[in-house]
């Protein structure tokens, strides 16, 4: 991939990743290296620690909340969990982002 | 909340990471810092868990897929500089996550350090009021005065603006804590003073009248 590629990916990436980590978390609570490791996996990811400072941001907003629950395999881990504010915004985004991505997809393949 | 110590994060490279990391962080928004340094402390506590002694090469695959201390620092929110800013995200353009959008219920607790402090500009000299106030209020202006002292203290160590009210304060709370330990301690005094006359004299002290002269 060049890197215009690379820049238009990692714009992309930073405008819709916020709503990414809502929609991992909207089965279950995760802990922090489970999200990044998930989002790495999906390629929405290319640092995981830059997930951090976002996590924070997203608990600062209400979006999501904390809590530290016991680990079988080593110290406690600390979980995070959608709040009531966290699934109306990623409610509010999805539907959004069909009709938008249908938009883009189409003006696209209307652009000779 | 401390995790347990891990034979990771003692490892040279895991220090030397989270040490530049906290300086990549330094001009970064003061909760973000403390969020992000203990959960990237957690995520290596937690990848580098599978092994007592983890090798370098373990730990070097760790810290890459973390990415550098300088990528982790551009995502988080520079520190907002000045007070009561309507929209922080507005004012941070460099922000990886557009304003608009952050969801309109949230906008007050984003704003929140800096309205904060705001908020706190009239406690100083609220506090300056009340250390006056207890100049001039015998015995229960000393636990006024205590008060101010403790609240000024706390104030002055969180950062709190108008600090000149807050010194100002302390000094006027120490000058009633001096009258009130005065007043006090020279009441006591006189007590005493009576009680040993009252001991002396056996009875109670003669009037004036005992002294007249006979007619």
């Amino acid at each position: 991939m060049d890197s215009s590629a690379d820049a238009v990916l990692t714009q992309l990436r930073k405008g819709v990743l916020e709503y990414c980590v809502l929609a991992c978390l909207r089965q279950r609570p995760a802990y922090g290296l489970e999200l990044a490791s998930q989002l790495a996996d999906a390629r929405l990811l290319t640092s995981e620690g830059t997930l951090y400072p976002l996590l924070s941001r997203l608990r600062k907003q209400g979006l999501v909340e904390s809590t530290w629950q016991e680990s079988t395999s080593g110290p406690p881990r600390r979980y995070y969990q959608l709040t009531g504010d966290g699934i109306t915004a990623l409610a509010a985004f999805a539907e959004t982002w069909r009709p938008f991505s249908d938009d883009v997809s189409a003006i696209l393949e209307d652009t000779p | 909340m401390n995790t347990t110590p891990n034979a990771g994060l003692s490892h040279p490279l895991v220090v030397a990471y989270l040490d530049d990391l906290e300086r990549a962080l330094s001009s970064a928004d003061q909760q973000e810092r403390v969020d992000t340094l203990a959960s990237v402390r957690e995520h290596l506590t937690d990848a580098l868990a599978g092994d007592a002694e983890p090798t370098t090469k373990q730990v070097r695959a760790v810290l890459d897929e973390l990415g550098s201390v300088e990528q982790i620092a551009a995502a988080a929110t520079p520190a907002v500089a000045t007070p009561a800013v309507a929209n922080p995200a507005a004012a941070t353009p460099s922000s990886p996550l557009p304003a608009s959008t952050l969801p309109a219920s949230t906008a007050p607790s984003s704003t929140a350090p800096a309205e904060t402090k705001q908020e706190r500009a009239w406690v100083a000299p609220a506090l300056l009021a009340a250390s006056i106030v207890s100049l001039v209020i015998p015995v229960f202006g000393a636990l006024m005065a205590i008060g101010c002292i403790v609240t000024a203290v706390v104030l002055l160590r969180t950062g709190a603006p108008r600090r000149n009210f807050l010194h100002g304060s302390i000094a006027v709370s120490i000058v009633a804590l001096i009258i009130n330990a005065v007043l006090v301690l020279g009441s006591l005094a006189l007590f005493t003073a009576r009680s040993e006359v009252s001991t002396v004299s056996g009875g109670p002290v003669p009037s004036i009248a005992s002294y007249a002269p006979a007619p």
